[in-house]
Parts: structure tokens; sequence; C-alpha cells
């Protein structure tokens, strides 16, 4: 099968997915059959983005005169190849696991339409990759935005998920509008709409043209991705959807406004190698510490579990923007080699938040699935219930952490050795800004392992704190099979990086990496001297036969002993309840303590005493929050200007007739006077 | 013998180093600090009696607590053996191991081991052992970056997080030893070292709540388990004073022999370099007083900023005092 049949096989698989979610019953047997269309197209998907990626031949379609004024082009090549890739991966391990998540949607008769929007989105996603002309592009944008706003509001009885959605509504529309913008100032510039030509002639833009379609593309498409501060739609949509859009929406669908960004900074800006344009870099940089910083924070403090993760989401992209932006530093200064480091380390972060971050959300909607709540203050103690889960959760906890021999590791060195590299850059204002931003980057990954320490510590381990957990079981064997093929590829893309580092290089048509997977990576500067290197299948090998050899050891040392299992000392009191355990609040509560100027935590105590005696208290309520600055200050402060500005206009409404003939009056004098100058000119 | 077996046997050398010698420089430490308490104090050897105690003793696990609780001890040692083969200890050229990891690779080794911990911790169930993973889990993200940092600031200098590229730069080189960037390279980490092996001003080890952190975490171990928790945090602050001593502070006097004569001599003045710093560390932790609980996290952000202030002083003063 050539590489277009099977495109259209894609997408014909996709629409029949959603047209027979729409006309399916609502039994157990259709929803299985349903899922099976979007399974199977998405293992198409991955091997056909694999098959461009490895053959580097792109797929080219254009289809002429679809509607009068735009042609219906469509390009795939290595960048899009490598994004469809990511969104192959995750869809067919989604795909998998909503056959058993959406039995929890059954009793609410709504599965057909969430398999509907389910095939619409992902189809809609790999559309808008493909598009090759901004038209289709921004209509294909439209539709990814829309059918993932209806999928937020899936669970309408709530009336937070109806905020979460308009939030996200209004937000992704700012973004689009700045994108819009940008293609327009293309457009302007070349006639034409199509991607080809702004790809052809924007090396000849006017320097300030060029910046404005980066500076709009970077609005719009970090709108998308959830940069700070535009971010604040993501924890909320995130949230809301359910648990398998989520796994779709945070790994995939924000990589869109990634793949956004770098199309319109490599491909349509007329970027090129001139100190000219480190500012961009320079921009997305500071951007991207900032997001890191601010994303961790507030995941680190969050007790809603969905919504931590979608903090952690941030937090991710802040890292592939700083990856992204070191590689436009780079080459605007010609330091080829370390520009091609600092892609690598972001594509390499892309691909890898994409799996732990669909992993991760997978085993979050199992949990709230079983036990019916997100707050992990009344979780705790899963992993005896749900030993699969808790094991497939603690990859992806590790691996997010950045912590060996799993993917989060390989791709965060990159970033730190990308970052280490800024010494070579010919600016000291350069270089000090750089070293600035590797501080917050270095306190996130610290910031990041106490966060998911926290998550899988207070969600699977410790004393159960929920009366619903005592009678839950492990969710149906789809779901775990569904997150065991993400949980794989963690570890494979964590003890193999060369699998990583050749598929990013030939889809970007970079220099290759060593040749055979047990050779180490090394990092070679631009004079061919390797100064860094890790090698991670050996690193994993040595892990496992030195653990082994340990057990050994302790063995011959100790001889054999006895094993005892007991309950823990309880201080004479008779039985310790889960009332007297530790919570996540007061798990993170040193963190909140440290950083308290920026979260302005709000402790509120309210004490009953019996009688007099203060001291002798009946109950003690406290309330602790924290503040969402960007939400109370920046954004309160956006809208009450707003009302403040309408509140005026609608003064002009007056109700009155005489007042509405005055306005025509005033118009129609304005018009004819226009008119007259106009033509005296 | 051939140049490869030697370098196989030095191999070896340096992981039994770590991991026979870390016991001793504990008992050193104890043994210092109750005679300039004035008393008679513990002999030397007395980790090792413990530890060799310990490990026939039985092991009680927590009712409820999954097996989490037991792998991780194992998982920590490894850590720390797979780290004992990368760095600098015996030899100031890389052994066949060392391309294995770099200084960042190391440092992010250092996390796993640190982390698994802590989940284990949250596993023993008990309040105490929460509250030590609550206190280690908010240090270990402020003591994590500066470590990052550090060597960060190390690679920009040299060119390489490579430590033996490290070494040899700053044993050979005066302009670069008295470099700004250098010596404030060496405070933060010599902060670091105090807070990571739970040293006053930071931690007073012992089993008094306010202040307790490594211990807590380890409270619910026994036996065996309690004997590799031990033996890895040894291990821990041996390779951490190590690193310090024969990459940053003292990277002389090691033989550069490819000979197994030659790696005993550096195992013998990296103890007489080992026994100088465990002098240092007994002088401040019985002259200073405890920190209060929080104020452990100022003292990891001064160690924070030290290490960035070294990296902008590399940019601003320029590199080394002479060059």
């Amino acid at each position: 099968m050539d590489s277009f049949t099977l495109f259209q096989d894609v997408v014909l698989l996709y629409v029949t997915g959603a047209v027979l979610g729409l006309f399916s019953r609502n039994t157990c047997l259709t929803r299985t059959l349903t899922f099976v269309p979007s399974v199977v197209a998405s293992a198409l998907l991955v091997v056909f983005s694999s098959s461009v990626i490895m053959s580097g031949k792109s797929l080219q379609i254009v289809a002429p005169g679809v509607l009068s004024f735009f042609n219906f082009e469509i390009l795939i090549d290595g960048i899009s190849a490598f994004f469809i890739l990511i969104i192959g991966i995750i869809s067919f391990a989604v795909s998998l696991y909503s056959i058993g998540y959406s039995k929890e949607y059954e009793i609410k008769k709504r599965t057909p339409t969430l398999v509907f929007l389910f095939n619409i989105f992902i189809l809609s996603m790999v559309l808008v990759v493909a598009s090759n002309n901004a038209f289709f592009f921004l209509v294909f944008w439209e539709l990814m935005s829309l059918v993932s706003f209806l999928l937020v509001i899936y669970d309408h009885d709530k009336e937070e998920n109806l905020r979460s959605g308009i939030t996200y509504l209004i937000m992704t529309h700012f973004g689009t509008a700045f994108i819009f913008a940008s293609f327009l100032l293309g457009y302007i510039q070349t006639g034409s709409f199509s991607f080809d030509s702004f790809r052809h002639s924007s090396t000849g833009f006017p320097l300030f043209v060029k910046n404005l379609v980066f500076i709009f593309a970077f609005i719009g498409f970090g709108t998308k991705a959830g940069m700070v501060p535009l971010h604040v739609w993501l924890p909320k949509a995130h949230s809301s959807a359910p648990s398998n859009i989520s796994a779709l929406m945070s790994p995939v669908m924000i990589k869109i406004g990634i793949y956004g960004m770098i199309r319109t900074i490599f491909d349509f800006s007329g970027f090129g190698i001139s100190p000219d344009f480190a500012w961009w870099g320079m921009l997305l940089i500071v951007f991207g510490s900032a997001s890191a910083i601010i994303g961790v924070l507030y995941a680190v403090v969050e007790r809603d579990i969905k919504r931590a993760l979608a903090f952690s989401s941030i937090e991710n992209i802040g890292i592939i923007l700083i990856g992204l932006g070191l590689s436009i530093v780079f080459t605007s200064f010609q330091l080829t080699a370390f520009a091609i480091l600092a892609l690598v380390a972001s594509m390499y972060h892309t691909i890898n938040h994409a799996v732990f971050k669909g992993l991760l959300f997978m085993g979050a909607g199992s949990v709230v699935s079983v036990t019916h709540t997100k707050n992990i203050e009344h979780l705790g103690g899963l992993v005896k219930q749900m030993p699969w889960t808790s094991l497939l959760f603690l990859i992806g906890a590790i691996s997010i952490s950045g912590l060996p021999p799993f993917n989060g590791f390989i791709s965060e060195w990159f970033t730190l050795q990308s970052l280490l590299s800024s010494y070579h850059i010919p600016s000291t204002i350069l270089q000090i800004s750089i070293a600035f931003a590797s501080l917050p980057f270095a306190l996130t990954i610290g910031i990041a392992a106490a966060t998911f320490v926290k998550l899988f510590g207070m969600t699977f381990l410790s004393k159960t704190r929920n009366k619903h957990a005592i009678n839950i079981k492990e969710v149906s064997r789809s779901m775990i099979l569904g997150m065991s093929i993400l949980a794989a590829t963690c570890v494979l893309f964590g003890i193999m990086p060369y699998l990583g580092t050749s598929l990013i290089s030939t889809a970007f048509h970079l220099p290759s990496q060593p040749p055979s997977p047990f050779v180490s990576i090394s990092i070679q500067n631009s004079s061919g001297k390797s100064f860094a290197n890790i090698s991670m299948p050996v690193v994993v090998i040595m892990l496992l036969s030195v653990s082994i050899a340990i057990f050994g050891f302790i063995r011959v040392l100790g001889g054999t002993t006895k094993k005892t299992t007991y309950g823990t000392w309880d201080c004479g009191f008779g039985s310790l309840t889960e009332r007297m355990e530790y919570t996540p609040t007061s798990f993170s509560q040193p963190i909140r303590a440290v950083f308290k100027v920026f979260f302005k935590p709000h402790n509120h105590t309210e004490k009953e005493s019996f009688g007099e005696n203060p001291y002798l208290l009946k109950t003690v309520k406290i309330e602790t929050m924290v503040k969402n600055v960007f939400e109370e200050i920046l954004y309160e402060s956006i809208i009450s200007s707003f009302v403040f500005f309408f509140d005026k206009v609608r003064r002009l409404q007056t109700g009155k007739i005489n007042a509405y003939l005055l306005y025509i009056m005033i118009t129609l004098v304005l018009l004819l006077l226009f008119v007259r100058l106009s033509n005296n000119a | 013998m051939n140049n490869e077996q030697t370098l196989q046997i030095i191999n070896i050398i340096q992981v039994g180093t770590v991991m026979f010698l870390s016991p001793l420089i504990a008992g050193i430490i104890n043994r210092l600090k109750a005679m300039i308490e004035s008393k008679h104090g513990p002999s030397i050897f007395q980790p090792y009696y413990d530890l060799s105690k310990l490990l026939k003793k039985e092991v009680v696990v927590p009712e409820r607590s999954s097996s989490i609780f037991i792998i991780a001890p194992f998982i920590s040692f490894t850590a720390y053996l797979v780290i004992s083969l990368v760095v600098p200890i015996v030899t100031p050229y890389p052994l066949p191991y060392g391309i294995l990891l770099d200084l960042l690779g190391g440092a992010l080794m250092f996390g796993l081991a640190g982390i698994v911990s802590i989940i284990a911790a949250i596993d023993a169930r008990t309040n105490y052992s929460a509250m030590g993973a609550s206190r280690s889990a908010s240090f270990t993200a402020l003591a994590e970056p500066t470590l990052i940092m550090i060597f960060i600031a190390v690679a920009m200098i040299t060119g390489t997080d490579n430590p033996y590229v490290t070494n040899n730069l700053l044993s050979g080189s005066a302009s670069w030893y008295l470099s700004s960037t250098h010596v404030l390279v060496m405070v933060a980490f010599f902060m670091l070292i105090l807070v990571e092996t739970g040293r006053l001003p930071v931690e007073s080890s012992g089993l008094v709540e306010f202040g307790m952190i490594d211990d807590a975490k380890i409270i619910e171990y026994s036996g065996k388990l309690l004997a590799l928790s031990r033996w890895g945090g040894y291990m821990k602050q041996f390779l951490l004073m190590s690193i310090f001593l024969n990459v940053f502070v003292i990277p002389w006097w090691m033989s550069g022999d490819v000979s197994v004569t030659g790696a005993l001599y550096s195992v013998g003045t990296l103890f007489l370099k080992l026994l100088v710093l465990v002098g240092v560390v007994v002088i401040i932790e019985e002259t200073f007083a405890k920190l209060r609980l929080f104020k452990i996290l100022d003292f990891l952000a001064i160690a924070f900023s030290l290490a960035l202030l070294s990296v902008l002083s590399l940019f601003l003063v320029g590199k080394g005092i002479t060059n």
C-alpha cells in the first residue's frame, strides 16, 4: 500500500468510527465495536507516519479548486509525520483504553456522542498537521477547537464544567485570531494562502513583517500550547473533560500548538542565520522558563489529581519551549551543532511528554472511574486493590520526574546539555539571561519530582482516606492494556535513546547520531570533540545486574532471616485512623511555605472550645487556599476593564427612537463628509 | 596482566572502596564528635558492627505496605553503586564504565535514589515516615536543583560535564582553581554536602521529631532492609565527599599510573583528604546550633544562589583570573 492510500484509509476509518458511533445503540457490544475503527486507524497512522519518516519521501496532495479561491493542499513531510506519529501512538493507546473507560458513561446513555466526537477530534488533529494551506489549516484548527470544546463540556450536568468550557472557548479563539493575523500577513506579502508560497518567498519579507509574523504565531500557538500567561484555560479544560479525552488533549492537542510554532518559525517566517532573530529564541526561553516554574509550582500544591497533571503539562510545555528557544538562538549565531542538540532535546521532550502524560491521565482516569473523586485528599491506599494501575502510574511518575532509566531523564538531560552549551553564544547579555533561565529550569526538575512523589504516594500508597475506596476493584483489561502500551514506550524511549534521536534526526533531516543502539550517546561540539555522554542500555544493564548482585550479596552476608508482617507502632493509642494521616496538603506544606510570596496562601482557622478554656478544643476548622495570581490579578483586571468599557457603550442604547434617529443622522453626515473628502484627495 | 584487566581490577577496587570504606568514615565522624564533647565515644568500627548485626536480624514489614517498601532500599543502594563506577575516586583517568553517565546524569541518579526512598517512606504508612517523606521531598526539591546548577557551572568552566576532565583541568591550572567561579562552586557544594548528609546546622541526626528528616524516613525499617538503608546512606556521604574532594577541592595527589599500586596509592591519599574534610565537618557540627526546620530552606536557597552566582561570575569576570 502506498502512503496515499494509507492516508485515505485512515481518514475513512475515523469517519466510519464517527458515523458508527453516532448511529449505534448504547450496549456493551457496540461500545466495544465502535472503538475498533479508531484503534485500527490509529495503528495505521503509526505505520503511515513512520513509513513517511523512514522513506524520507513526503506525501503531497493538491486538489485544486475545491473552493473557488483556495486549493485543498496536503503536505506530510518529516515534521508533520513526526507529529502524526505522536497522535498515532497516543490515540492508539487511548482508543483501547476508551473501550473500558466509556462504560462509565453508559448509565448516562451518552457514549454514542462520545465516540462520534472522539473520532472527529483525532481526525481534525491529523488534518491540521497535514494541511498545507492556510485556509484549510484554520478550518481544521477551528474544527479541532470546537470539537474539543464540546468534549470539555461533555459532562454538562456540572456547572463547573460549563464554566471551564466557556473559558476554553474564549481563550482558544483569542489564539486563533492571532494565528489568523499571522497567516494574513503572509497572504498580504505573497498573495496566496498556500503554505508553499509562504515557504518560497518568506526570506524576502521585510524584517518587521518577519517579526510580526513570529509574534502573532507565538501568541496564537502559545495559547493552544498553554504557555504562561495564556494558560488559564488549560487546567480547567483538562480536568473537566472525560479522562480519555484529557489523555488526548494534554499529550497531543497542546503539541499541535508546538507544531504550529515550529512550522511558522522554521518554514514561513523567513527565519535565518542572523543575530536579528536571537530575540525570538530569547522570548521563547523567557516564556518557557516562566511556564515551567509556574506550572510546576501550581502542580505541587494542587489537590485535584487531574488539575495537577494539567498544571504539569504547562511545566513540560515550558521545557519544550526552552529547548526550541535555545535552538533558535544557536541557529541565529550559526552554532549548528548546538542548534541541532537543542532541537532534538525539545522534540524528544515533545514525544516523551505525550507518552507519559497520556499514561498519567489514563491512570488518573482509572482512579477517578473507580473512586468517583478527583480530590487526592480523599484517595489513598489504592495499591492493594489496583496493583496494575499503581505500577503503570509509578512508571509514568518516575518518567515525568526526569529520573533514570525512563524517557523523561533523556530529554531533560538533553535540555540541560543544550542549556550549558550556551556559553558558546558570543554575547554576554544572552549568556547571562540564559544562565538565569537555567535557574527556574533546575528548580522545575526538583519540584516536579516532589509533585509526582506526592501524587503517586498520596493516591496509591498510605492509608485509605475514602469510605468509597473499600470495595473497589482493578479496572478492566482494555484500560490496563492501553496504559501498558504507553508505559512500555516510556521504558523503550528511556533505555534506547538512540531510537528517539534517530527518529527525530531523520524526521527533521538532521545529521544523525551513532549507529548502534548500544553505543553511548555522545554530544559533540563544533570541533567534533565529544563533551558529554551517556549510555542508557549499559546503565540499565548495570542497574539490573548490580541490584541482583546486591540481593545475593546481602543474602550471603546475613544468611536467611525471617520476615514478619506486623502493625506499625501507634504510640499506645490503639488503632491509628486515617484522620491522623499526613494529607496531601500537609505533605506539600513546606514547599507552600517557601514560595509563599508566589502562592499568597490564605489561611483561616476557626476554633470552637469547651467553655472558657481556649485550650480545650471541641472543633478546629482550618481553611487554606492558594491564590491563583494570573486569574485573580491579570485576567480579572482585563475582564473588569472590558465590563467597564461596555457598560459605558451601553449608555448609547437608550431605547428612545429620537436618539437612534440622531445616531443615523450623525453617521450619515460623517459618511457624506468622508466621501467628499476622499473624492477631493 | 594487560591494560584491560588492570582497569577492570581498578574498577573493582573503586567500588570496593566506596562500599567498604564508607562505614569507617561514618564511624570516624561519630568518634570525633564524641571526643569533642569530652566523651569516650564508640569505636570507629562501630558502623561495621551495627551493619553485620542488622544483616542477621529479622525484618518486620508494616502490614498494608506494598512491595515498594522492600524493593526501595535495594534500588537506592544499587543507584549509589552505579554512581561509584563513574566518578573519580581512585583514578584521575576514566575507568571503562566512566562513559556511562556524566555529572548531570549522576546528579539525576542521586535523585532517583532519593525519590525511591521517599516513596518507600510514604508506603511505610506511619506519620513519622510520612513526615520524613514530606520534609525530604521538599528539601530535595531545592537540593537537587543546586546540584544541577553546580554541575552546570563546572561544565561551563571546562566545556564538558565529565568529572575527569574537570579534575585534570583544575589540578593543572592555578588560575582556574582560584577563579571566583570555582570558589563559589566549592562553597555551594560544601553547603549541599551538609544538607545531603544530614549534618548540623541542618539536621541533628537522631530521633527528635522537630528536626528529623532522614532518620524519620527509615523509621519503619528493620533488619536487613535497615542495614541496606544505613549502608546506602554511608555510601552517599562517601560519594559526595569524594566528588567534592577529588573533583573540586583537592584535585591533586592522585596517581595517574594505570596500575593497582597506583590505585591503592590514590585510595590512601583520598582517605587522608577525607580525614581533613571530616575534621572540618565535625567542627562545624559541634559549634553551630541547629537551624529551625524552615530555615533549612533558606540555607538551601543560599547554596542555590551561590551556584547561580558562580555561573554569572564566569560570564562577568571572565574565564579565570589570568587568562
